[in-house]
């Protein structure tokens, strides 16, 4: 005959306590061999990604110079007027007067252009 | 003849502090991490495992809270022990982990395995104490699997890590009551899931 206690023991309360200590007895903390030198190797290579995205921005910026130079000195050659419309140059007594010049043809061809184009002044 | 060697006194080199070791790490003396690390590595995993049940989730965990703990090494500020703060990473991490792989799976007394079964059968008797304690570790996750992510954290907390009900608040932002009436229900659910998951019920 069993005794009585028996049967209270496995009542689900007494049985999940129990379970729970066992699981507590177990040991877990073990540490896998050499894990430190893992988490380590994921440090220090963790800087040196960021130090090699900073080169390769650097190199990148580097290499845009010289396009870059290009493509402002071709900007500039072809935006001066006198790339433009090859004008008689002017005396160099007077430079101020040439730049007039030009100014009231650009404004005169502006009104014109106006006046024949009646959607603008709207 | 050479001359005489002196004798090293081992009591007299000290080993640095958490402090000093941390203070040189945040001057860019990155292997003064290393100690840190194999120190406190043991409790680190001891939590990991009794979150995640498969040995490279546990690992992943661990390398996580160490890379976190690295990366916001600048924010501790060392009024409390660092064991202290990176155990609250630890937790943090173990619970990010618990949301990310929720498994709310309900498992029934078919789903047992033979040692499971047998943990039950042999219950009250004299050679329980020397059965499978993992059978009792994987009913015990069984019966977690079940509950939400926060009330499994307070029950790992509570019951597993023996965390006193004021730690818990603190870990978790709840108040205490909150955390005492969240633990009394998550506990009777693990109750009823006992009497479902144990075979001696339908015999």
């Amino acid at each position: 005959m069993k005794p009585s206690g028996n049967k209270n023991m496995k009542e689900s309360e007494d049985i999940l306590r129990k379970m729970l200590t066992e699981t507590r007895e177990i040991p877990v903390d073990h540490v896998p061999y050499a894990f430190e030198k893992r988490i380590m190797a994921h440090i220090e290579a963790a800087p040196q990604a960021a130090i090699n995205l900073w080169q390769q921005w650097s190199q990148a910026l580097w290499r845009a110079v010289v396009p870059c130079l290009a493509v402002m000195i071709l900007v500039a050659v072809l935006d001066s007027p006198e790339a433009a419309a090859p004008q008689p140059q002017p005396a160099p007594s007077a430079p101020l007067t040439a730049q007039t010049q030009t100014t009231d043809e650009d404004l005169e061809a502006i009104v014109m252009l106006a006046i024949e184009t009646p959607t603008l002044d709207r | 003849m050479g001359s005489p060697v002196e004798p090293v006194n081992n009591s007299a080199v000290a080993e640095p502090t958490d402090k000093e070791l941390i203070a040189e790490v945040l001057s860019g003396q990155t292997a003064s991490f290393e100690p840190l690390v194999v120190k406190y590595q043991p409790r680190v995993f001891a939590i990991a495992r009794r979150y995640a049940r498969r040995e490279n989730e546990v690992e992943d965990i661990v390398q996580t809270v160490f890379l976190k703990a690295f990366s916001k090494l600048s924010s501790y500020k060392g009024t409390a022990p660092f064991e202290h703060w990176l155990m609250r990473t630890a937790t943090y991490t173990c619970y990010d982990f618990l949301r990310k792989h929720q498994r709310n799976r309900e498992w029934n007394a078919t789903d047992l395995s033979d040692e499971e079964n047998d943990w039950f059968e042999n219950l009250g008797e004299e050679s329980h104490a020397h059965t499978n304690q993992e059978a009792a570790r994987a009913l015990v996750d069984k019966l977690l699997d079940e509950l939400k992510p926060e009330d499994r954290h307070i029950i790992t907390l509570l019951e597993l890590e023996r965390k006193s009900i004021r730690e818990i608040a603190d870990l978790t932002g709840l108040s205490e009551s909150n955390v005492k009436v969240k633990a009394h229900r998550a506990r009777e659910k693990m109750r009823k899931s006992v009497d479902r998951l144990n075979p001696e019920k339908y015999l």
